[in-house]
């Protein structure tokens, strides 16, 4: 089906969108070549607001696609302050 | 009528409202679990938007700063390592205070770029236009998201930063450029060099949208500016705390300042009792964004004056709140001249009328125990203008409109600043001879 005239996405669109994300979440955490990473965070984060924008529920803080360093996101108690860890 | 997003714009108000506590939930959640600041002030448990703003204290600029400081550059603010910035953007500091510094990841830039889209396509920039943004692309966060997004909408954008006037001048003729983002300021700078150059901006250029932001502005300099340039003019308006436009006008109502819903939540307070005021009062604009993921903000006091009014009150169908003319003013910029209130933009209003104006500075001063304002106007040659009776004028202009009776001097050509980032054309010099003492 399809929306060509609308200025709102079908469900089915939507699914398509959402798909597409999740894909490449997948892909993120997977893929080691740095230019295939690269392109693939960036499509994401573009995604997201996509997403975001139609309200559709998903995790939209996950922290799983920043190519390779998900691991910097700082748990609750790593920030030093003063020069020691809170 | 068209729109970036249809779905968010046109959503129905119980949805919209809704769906923003849905995500100042996540919002509070992401914070609570990674941010040292947010955690201690984001009490756990919040049932709703009214126990929400019931139970969680206002920001001030002093809380920001002060967390900050704590471990510069970010402090105990951010949610997310900064390691996973991918910019950094700072404010100019010259209010005395250390600039507020962020920095964003590749989401929230995206975010953010996003609400520029959604402000230039509801005033009409379209795939296919030619842009130019008239700033100088620093560490001032400004205009730096509509270079983006005039890119991601599919416009050529021509960069101009560190470019004088002259040469952004010719650039508005020689690429005939559509759409040009800057601030009121730098437009009536603009207009002023085109004016030497013998160039007729209205008649050579072909700009159709002007989107004037990072300043309050007077009507009259409005005016100026789109008579200059034949063009619209739209205000719009951002934070570097806040990392997004929340507020843009619409072509539909002039001065209908829709603010961007599903990034921002926006409450308006009483000044002194800080309780919500209702529909058509002024108050000031506490803010709470829904985006950003690096750092967070909530319940933020801004001190900006606004009227806010419902958006059925614009015919554009967008569902969206407004500001009646957008930021009216700062809390802190209001004056008291012998028990008259008087703003920048009041004073700008006045001198703005005159057409033999190019530029303006104001002072107040106390003396012989009598506090006063003193205008220097700098004047240019128009037609059918008399310098000669040009003070006296204004002088009388100033009484009839504000009810006080300024001191007018001209100023010779070319001596006043000019700005291209946040005008200060009022000082109060009261203050000044206060902290000399």
């Amino acid at each position: 089906m399809t929306n060509a005239y609308s200025q709102q996405l079908t469900t089915e669109q939507e699914q398509q969108l959402l798909e597409s994300y999740t894909g490449l979440q997948r892909l993120s955490a997977d893929c080691r070549v740095p230019a295939v990473k690269a392109a693939v965070v960036a499509a994401l984060a573009e995604l997201r607001v996509a997403l975001d924008g139609q309200a559709v529920e998903f995790d939209y803080y996950d922290a799983f696609d920043y190519g390779g360093r998900a691991e910097a996101a700082r748990p609750l108690g790593a920030c030093p302050v003063d020069g020691v860890a809170a | 009528m068209e729109y970036w997003n249809h779905k968010a714009e046109t959503m129905p108000r119980q949805e919209l409202e809704n769906w923003q506590w849905r995500k100042l939930q996540r919002a509070m959640d992401h914070a609570r679990a990674h941010s040292p600041f947010w955690k201690a002030r984001l009490p756990e448990n919040i049932t709703s938007m009214e126990d929400y703003t019931a139970r969680v204290p206002l920001l001030h600029k002093a809380d920001f700063l002060a967390a900050q400081e704590a471990a510069p550059p970010y402090g105990t603010l951010p949610s997310l390592d900064p390691t996973l910035g991918v910019r950094h953007h700072q404010t100019s500091g010259t209010s005395g205070n250390p600039p507020v510094r962020t920095f964003d990841t590749a989401r929230d830039w995206s975010w953010s770029v996003d609400t520029f889209c959604t402000s230039l396509y509801s005033m009409g920039v379209r795939t296919g236009y030619r842009g130019m943004v008239a700033f100088g692309y620093g560490l001032f966060m400004g205009f730096w998201g509509m270079h983006y997004a005039l890119e991601r909408m599919g416009c050529l954008v021509v960069p101009s930063g560190g470019l004088d006037s002259k040469t952004r001048v010719r650039l508005l003729v020689d690429y005939q450029i559509e759409v040009l983002g800057l601030t009121p300021s730098y437009a009536m700078r603009l207009i002023e060099t085109a004016r030497e150059m013998g160039i007729d901006l209205a008649r050579d250029a072909n700009v159709k949208v002007i989107l004037a932001g990072a300043e309050p502005r007077s009507d009259f300099t409005t005016r100026t500016i789109e008579e200059a340039f034949g063009a619209r003019v739209h205000n719009a308006a951002g934070t570097t705390e806040f990392g997004a436009v929340f507020m843009f006008e619409c072509t539909e109502r002039r001065g209908a300042c829709h603010i961007n819903e599903p990034a921002v939540i926006e409450e308006v307070l009483h000044p002194e009792t800080l309780q919500p005021v209702g529909y058509g009062e002024e108050g000031v604009r506490v803010t709470t964004g829904l985006g950003r993921e690096s750092i967070q903000l909530f319940r933020h006091w801004t001190e900006d004056i606004v009227v806010k009014r419902p958006a059925d009150q614009c015919g554009c169908g967008r569902t969206w709140d407004f500001y009646d003319g957008g930021i009216l003013r700062r809390v802190d910029d209001m004056r008291k001249i012998r028990g008259v209130s008087i703003t920048p933009v009041m004073i700008e209003d006045v001198v703005r009328g005159f057409d033999e104006v190019s530029e303006f500075q104001a002072s107040i001063r106390t003396v012989r125990g009598l506090d006063t304002i003193h205008v220097k106007v700098e004047p240019k040659d128009v037609p059918g203008g008399d310098l000669t009776t040009l003070c006296e004028r204004i002088r009388a202009e100033f009484k009839s409109e504000i009810g006080i009776r300024p001191e007018v001097e001209l100023a010779e050509p070319g001596s006043l600043p000019r700005f291209e980032l946040k005008a200060k054309r009022l000082h109060d010099e009261r203050i000044l001879a206060a902290a000399d003492h």
